[in-house]
Parts: C-alpha cells; sequence; structure tokens
C-alpha cells in the first residue's frame, strides 16, 4: 500500500542514503516513545529524516528565516522492517508557496530493491518575524 | 483465536502525556528532530506559543503502543495522520479509537480513526491506521 500520490516533476531528489533500523537506536527510540522494543515503531523511519546529508538539504529548502511546523505524516508499509536491517532511502522535496510548505517523500528500499516503505511528510514553514505557528 | 475487530468497536482511551521539557528533549535525541521549536522556549514564544509545543511525531508515537495495548494481535501497515493543534509542555491529551470498516477477504485489514485531542477545542492530532494480523506479516 504504497503512496501512490505523484511528487512534481521539479522535485529534488536526495539520495540513496543507507540507513539502518539499527537495534540500538530502536531501543533509543523505544525509550523515548514507548513504541517498539526489539523491532522498529511504525514510525521509528521518521528518524532516518535525520540522517545527516538528507538533514542538511532539508535546512537549506527551509531556509534561515522559517520553522518548519510538521503538519502531516503518513508511513506506508509495503513490509515490515526488520531490527539490524539495512535499507536504502530515497527521497524528494518540493516546496509550495502559499502557503509555504515543504513535501517529502522519502522511500526505503531492501537492498534487493524492494520498496518497504514509503513515508509522506508535509512541514508547514513559518516566518520567524513572529508569524503566529499552528 | 480472537474475533476480528468489527466497526463499531473501540479503543481504550488512553492518556497521552503530559509531557516535560526533559521528555521532549529525550524524544529530540531518538529522533534525530531537534526543531528549536520544540526545546527552546524562547523560539517557541517567538512563535506565539506561551510553551513549547510537544513534537506532533511524539503524539503519533503514541499510537502504536495504545493499539498494542489493546489488540496485541494486530500490527501497523499504514499509519497516516494531521496535526492540527499543538499539545504544549506540560499538558495532557487522551487517545481513542474506533473502527472505521474491514477489508480484505476475511476482514483481515482493520481501518481506525484515531483522536489524540488536548486541551483545546480542536484535536492535537487526527490519524487514519490499518492495522493487520501479526501472523500475516510472516507469510506477506
Amino acid at each position: 500500500m504504497s503512496d501512490q500520490r505523484p511528487v512534481p516533476a521539479e522535485a529534488l531528489a536526495l539520495g540513496p542514503f543507507e540507513v539502518a533500523a539499527d537495534p540500538a537506536a530502536i531501543a533509543a527510540f523505544a525509550a523515548a516513545t514507548g513504541a517498539g522494543g526489539l523491532t522498529p515503531s511504525a514510525t521509528f523511519p521518521a528518524s532516518w529524516l535525520s540522517t545527516p546529508q538528507l538533514k542538511e538539504a532539508l535546512r537549506a529548502a527551509i531556509g534561515p528565516d522559517h520553522l518548519a511546523v510538521h503538519e502531516s505524516q503518513s508511513f506506508d508499509y509495503d513490509r515490515p522492517l526488520r531490527a539490524g536491517g539495512c535499507y536504502t532511502l530515497s527521497a524528494l522535496v518540493q516546496r509550495e508557496a502559499a502557503p509555504a510548505r515543504l513535501v517529502i517523500v522519502a522511500r526505503a528500499t531492501e537492498m534487493d530493491g524492494a520498496v518497504a516503505l514509503t513515508m509522506r511528510s508535509v512541514m508547514r514553514l513559518v516566518a520567524t518575524a513572529g508569524e503566529r505557528a499552528g | 483465536m480472537t474475533r476480528p475487530p468489527a466497526p463499531g468497536d473501540r479503543t481504550e482511551v488512553t492518556a497521552v502525556g503530559p509531557f516535560d521539557a526533559a521528555a521532549v528533549v529525550a524524544y529530540a535525541r531518538a529522533s534525530g528532530d531537534d526543531n528549536p521549536l520544540h526545546v527552546d522556549p524562547t523560539i517557541a514564544a517567538a512563535a506565539g506559543f506561551p510553551a513549547p509545543p510537544v513534537h506532533g511525531m511524539r503524539l503519533m508515537a503514541a499510537i502504536e503502543p495504545a493499539l498494542a495495548a489493546w489488540r496485541p494481535d494486530l500490527r501497523i501497515k499504514r499509519l497516516a495522520g494531521a496535526f492540527v493543534e499543538p499539545l504544549l509542555v506540560g499538558e495532557q491529551a487522551r487517545l481513542s479509537g474506533r473502527v472505521l470498516k474491514t477489508t480484505g477477504a476475511d476482514a483481515t485489514e482493520v481501518l481506525i480513526r484515531i483522536t489524540i485531542q488536548g486541551p483545546r477545542r480542536g484535536p492535537c492530532l487526527v490519524a487514519e491506521a490499518v492495522v493487520v494480523p501479526r501472523e500475516a506479516e510472516a507469510t506477506a
């Protein structure tokens, strides 16, 4: 049940990056949320958006004069993630205007190329000059 | 074998939070989401919040344990949600869910609407989860 919504052709393509369902990271996430533990929780892959190269690119897309406010998020699993599993993460990032938003569609694939997960994140961009965030 | 959930079934209502600043920092560290809006009261105030808002994803992360407590035989196949109102540090919300429909040959895919309601009029999070039997993942 992958997210089949189209991503605009002018979206910025990022990756592929190698990510892992590292047991220590899964445990740390579980300690902070109460979700998961031995296996990755459903929302654990959100942490992959903080992969350094991806995070840097997202910061650049947001810009220094805006804050990102998470507006919506989805996780579509074609198959469960495995603790200790390694995946390839690729993302398409689109900045929208009126209202300003960043839409990120990231796909994690198994090493054999099979899609395991599609994540879609929508961030509203709020100017730091005092505009009220919701 | 436990009967599959049916439309109209409801999850237990569970508390979400309250979260103190340390809990928000712990989530920021575990998730890598160090957006200063959530951890810096000065920046939160500049954005119009009387206290830092808890990460929306921290609220979404509360769904899986709540569903597991209700039906440990099910796992999440799809989870999607919209963050509507903030939940601020120090505030508490409650999570509730209701089965909307079942699909599949044996009604094994279950669509659940989940709401996390905080102290404001609007919900903090409105989400939908599709859950399937855990044994199905072994044969999927």
